[in-house]
């Protein structure tokens, strides 16, 4: 599953570069129990009702510290994009599409730190906060532009409650409701 | 274009033959008709009537890392490697860079003195300037945009011209923070004499931001 997904994205480019994945995509990707103690969880939410594609992937790159596998590839839910695999590190959010007919849509976040971009110092959840393609006005025969705007819908705690969905048993389900119980007070 | 997790039969040969194809259309792209930015090997005192010598350099701050260039799927990748893009003429580019366009630009290896033959107008402008960092898996490019443009306004009479050198610094998000402008022209003045083994009348344009 790994080599197709890396063939597919990848192989033309980024021959060197690894994708770390937070599991497969044939269904619905549950949250593991972490191997590592130092792993966050990272999520967001991107609004794509103006963009020609729904969200297909989302991926963010590990800045520091240098990694070998430093692209993560979020599982993606109904918009809601999610990671429980982060490591401790400054993280920069690369791209984004999906998949259309026989087409392949890319979209690159603006060069530099973006607001959704986490800086991760200890292990914990994140909400890189929710935001929505918007549709450029271009002449008939430009290239297609957008801009991304933050939006305050779905809030953190709507995507926690939708998060419980995919972290099962896990140390996650009890995070999340704690984090849920924190944003309540 | 299917997923290839969906497990399609010959999803992995189909992909395939899309990156050997992408790797092909690149590679067709890029050597249509490529400005060559190589310097100028003809006589320093001996320079064509309506022509001029633009000597400068641009940096980049901390340095390109191995590896972060990933544009090896282009056949003349190496043409690209370490390098800066950037139009220089009369008129001021404002089009992003993109693969099909790319051959309208010249091109400059990073940190390296470049020595330029252009045609003399009273305004040139340097615009553009960016670095092709990656190619995309859907066959597109990923480019590191560099603030621009700047203007030269070569004196009359001058035909070896020391626009200076661009130094951008840029933070570990590829923002640019800081651009400095640099005048080393006792340097350039005598590793020109020394590359070109003759004494060059040359004299100083400051390169002024524009726009």
């Amino acid at each position: 599953m790994k080599s197709k997904i890396a063939t597919f994205l990848i192989v033309p480019s980024l021959t060197a570069l690894i994708l770390s994945l937070c599991g497969c995509f044939s269904g619905p990707y549950m949250m593991e129990e972490p191997k590592n103690p130092m792993t966050s969880l990272v999520f967001g939410y991107m609004d794509m009702s103006e963009a020609p594609v729904g969200l297909g992937w989302i991926i963010m790159h590990q800045l520091q510290p240098e990694s070998k596998e430093p692209y993560y590839f979020f599982p993606i839910s109904d918009g809601m994009f999610y990671c429980d695999l982060v490591e401790p590190g400054i993280h920069k959010f690369e791209e984004f599409g999906g998949y259309g007919y026989r087409t392949e849509y890319t979209f690159n976040f603006p060069q530099g730190k973006n607001e959704l971009d986490p800086v991760i110092e200890r292990p914990g959840i994140y909400f890189v906060g929710s935001y929505k393609y918007k549709k450029v006005e271009t002449g008939f025969f430009e290239q297609g532009k957008f801009s991304i705007a933050k939006t305050d819908w779905p809030t953190e705690k709507e995507l926690l409650e939708r998060l419980l969905e995919f972290a099962g048993d896990t140390i996650w389900k009890k995070r999340i409701m704690d984090r849920m119980a924190e944003i309540d007070k | 274009m299917e997923k290839a997790d969906h497990g399609q039969d010959g999803g992995d040969r189909q992909m395939k033959v899309l990156s050997f194809f992408t790797a092909l259309i690149l590679g067709i792209f890029l050597l249509c008709g490529c400005i060559s930015s190589r310097d100028f090997t003809g006589n320093m005192n001996n320079i064509d009537k309506d022509k001029i010598i633009l000597v400068g350099s641009i940096e980049l701050v901390p340095p390109l890392k191995p590896g972060e260039q990933n544009i090896k799927a282009a056949l003349n990748w190496k043409e690209y490697e370490n390098t800066i893009i950037f139009s220089l003429g009369e008129q001021i580019v404002t089009e992003k860079n993109s693969l099909s366009n790319l051959s309208q630009y010249l091109k400059v290896k990073i940190g390296e003195t470049f020595y330029v033959e252009q045609k003399y107008s009273n305004k040139l402008y340097i615009s553009a300037p960016c670095i092709w960092i990656e190619t995309t898996g859907s066959g597109g490019a990923k480019f590191l945009y560099l603030p621009g443009p700047f203007l030269i306004e070569p004196p009359s009479g001058c035909k070896v011209i020391y626009i200076g050198k661009i130094r951008y610094h840029r933070d570990i998000y590829n923002g640019i923070t800081k651009i400095e402008l640099i005048d080393e022209f006792d340097a350039a003045k005598q590793d020109a004499e020394k590359k070109y083994n003759t004494s060059i009348d040359m004299c100083r344009a400051r390169l002024k931001v524009s726009g």
